[in-house]
């Protein structure tokens, strides 16, 4: 069993850091909001809505989006039309309408367009639109991802270790880019994360996990100096 | 701009073939035309969605028969046969697409390949229907009392249901539509989290990809004036394959250019017979080691100077160049 008994609220609005060990059961919790994974009891509740009976592909239109640890995109395809994927939710084209006008005779790709570029633009991605995919680094096809999923204007985004791979100045701008996009879309954030330096700085709850249980959950000053977290996480950073 | 020079230039050399092009020759081009469809069909599958299908003859053979039975039994016109044995097959694609999305890979293939073998026995043991290997003679194509009969008038309609069914087809991937579908092929779960049902975007793309099938089908069988089952077999679903990798997976134009190229190809053949199994594979394995990307990427760099912006290149590509 991954988690035992993990109880866990992110508040509208917040950033909220989800920390712990190796193999503390992070990414599955993070999996089980977005539905790619079953938990065996319990609610995930977001609203007013239990989100245990929607499908992957569902919780997208609920108002969350997610990103992925190793950067999922799709390399084939244009940045652009990286981003523009995540609006398929909010499209209304069907098969017919598609094949019998040409792209741009229709005006949902005018609105869809102007949103991928608002979020290309805040994200520094505007310039590489054109660009297939998967000809960028990893620390852009991480951005691209990013803004995939921030594009469909999410109530809740979750972030699987969105510093994985940076240097630490890149790491330093994604703290900035967090509280911009917070900021400019009212969202609230989960971050599943390893860089201490980052969910020290950007998250106002940290929630700890250990062996798959919450041990500290609070404000990031109250869990630094609990001592259940000294021991089972930062203990070991700081000894190594 | 060069992409509209060379549009017009393709149609100007379409319309003007039939006058320069002795009738049987402008006979094998409509049959290259005809695959052209079925290519394009098969490409939105493999080279878009990353669906791999070796049994696509199996869907040309239902559009053939539907078309061919409702014009001698029910006495249906062309221009009804030809869409009803097109949606037909679309039904037919969207059945065999809901136990598809349980397989992947060489599994699919395996799958798809009982399926293009089923049809095809089924076509020969249900006489009754079908008339067994002596096949049926369904009439040339006509229109109220006119009756398109020379191979100009035939070569002319084909070319007609060819454009318009590649347009359909650009326009459909250029879409939202067949954004998702590559997406899925790209990444399932980015695709998931981005609200796009992996399973309906597969069978919605065997749908549209046996939709082509079967209007090839139907205006096979009123262009040739005769199919038997052994019309649709495994050969002609290793051609359709052959042809869209030799023409560019995930590639519209690619797939007409493959289907053309290797119909042509095949004629100008015919005399050598055992020779041209050994070119045809040649040509297989000369596209894959040294233009990975098919015919029709092949050129891209002549057809746009300054405006290099390939929108959707295929996963194989990608490898080669990962690779490299």
């Amino acid at each position: 069993m991954a988690l035992d008994r993990v109880s866990l609220e992110v508040e509208e609005g917040r950033i909220v850091g989800l920390i712990g060990p190796n193999g503390a059961g992070k990414t599955t919790l993070l999996n089980a909001i977005s539905r790619f994974c079953d938990p065996a009891g319990g609610h995930i509740r977001f609203g007013g809505t239990d989100l245990l009976g929607c499908r992957p592909h569902e919780i997208v239109g609920y108002g969350i989006a997610r990103t992925f640890q190793g950067a999922e995109i799709f390399p084939s395809m244009s940045v652009e039309d990286n981003v523009l994927v995540g609006l398929h939710a909010q499209h209304r084209v069907n098969v017919w309408s598609a094949a019998l006008r040409p792209p741009r005779g229709h005006g949902e790709e005018h609105w869809m367009r102007e949103r991928a570029t608002d979020v290309m633009e805040m994200l520094g991605l505007a310039a590489l639109a054109a660009v297939p995919a998967g000809a960028l680094n990893f620390m852009l096809r991480k951005r691209v991802d990013l803004a995939r999923a921030l594009v469909s204007h999410p109530r809740l985004l979750l972030l699987d270790e969105p510093a994985a791979g940076l240097t630490l100045e890149e790491s330093g701008q994604l703290g900035q880019t967090l509280r911009r996009v917070r900021d400019r879309y009212e969202c609230s954030l989960l971050l599943v994360e390893h860089d201490m330096a980052l969910v020290m700085d950007v998250c106002e709850q940290i929630v700890v996990l250990d062996f798959g249980r919450v041990i500290a959950s609070g404000p990031p000053e109250a869990v630094r100096s609990d001592p259940a977290v000294i021991e089972a996480y930062l203990g070991e950073v700081t000894r190594a | 701009m060069r992409d509209r020079v060379l549009q017009a230039a393709v149609a100007a050399v379409v319309a003007l073939l039939p006058a320069i092009v002795p009738g049987y020759y402008l006979y094998v081009l409509t049959l290259g035309m005809i695959w052209a469809v079925a290519a394009v069909g098969l490409n939105v599958l493999t080279g878009f969605t990353g669906q791999i299908s070796i049994g696509h003859a199996g869907f040309v053979g239902i559009g053939a028969y539907t078309s061919a039975l409702l014009a001698l039994k029910v006495g249906w016109p062309f221009w009804m046969t030809l869409p009803a044995a097109g949606f037909l097959t679309a039904a037919t694609g969207w059945l065999l697409g809901v136990p598809a999305l349980r397989l992947s890979g060489p599994y699919l293939a395996i799958a798809t390949l009982g399926f293009g073998t089923a049809v095809s026995q089924v076509l020969l043991k249900w006489e009754r229907l079908t008339g067994g290997y002596m096949g049926l003679k369904p009439p040339r194509p006509s229109l109220g009392s006119w009756t398109l009969a020379g191979d100009t008038a035939l070569y002319y309609l084909t070319a007609g249901v060819l454009a318009s069914m590649t347009l359909a087809a650009t326009n459909l991937v250029r879409s939202p539509v067949g954004r998702a579908f590559v997406a899925v092929r790209d990444s399932e779960a980015a695709a998931q989290a981005s609200g796009i049902d992996p399973a309906r975007t597969k069978t919605l793309a065997f749908a549209v990809s046996a939709f082509y099938a079967g209007i090839a089908g139907a205006l096979y069988a009123h262009m040739v004036g005769y199919v038997s089952p052994s019309d649709f077999n495994l050969l002609i679903s290793i051609f359709l394959m052959s042809a869209i990798v030799i023409g560019g997976l995930a590639s519209i134009p690619g797939s007409v250019a493959g289907a053309v190229v290797l119909t042509v190809g095949f004629q100008l053949l015919s005399g050598v017979r055992d020779l041209r199994t050994v070119v045809y594979g040649l040509a297989l394995v000369l596209t894959v080691i040294f233009i990975p990307g098919g015919l029709w990427r092949a050129t891209a760099r002549w057809r746009a100077a300054g405006r290099q912006r390939i929108m959707v290149r295929p996963s194989v590509v990608e490898k080669d160049h990962a690779a490299s």
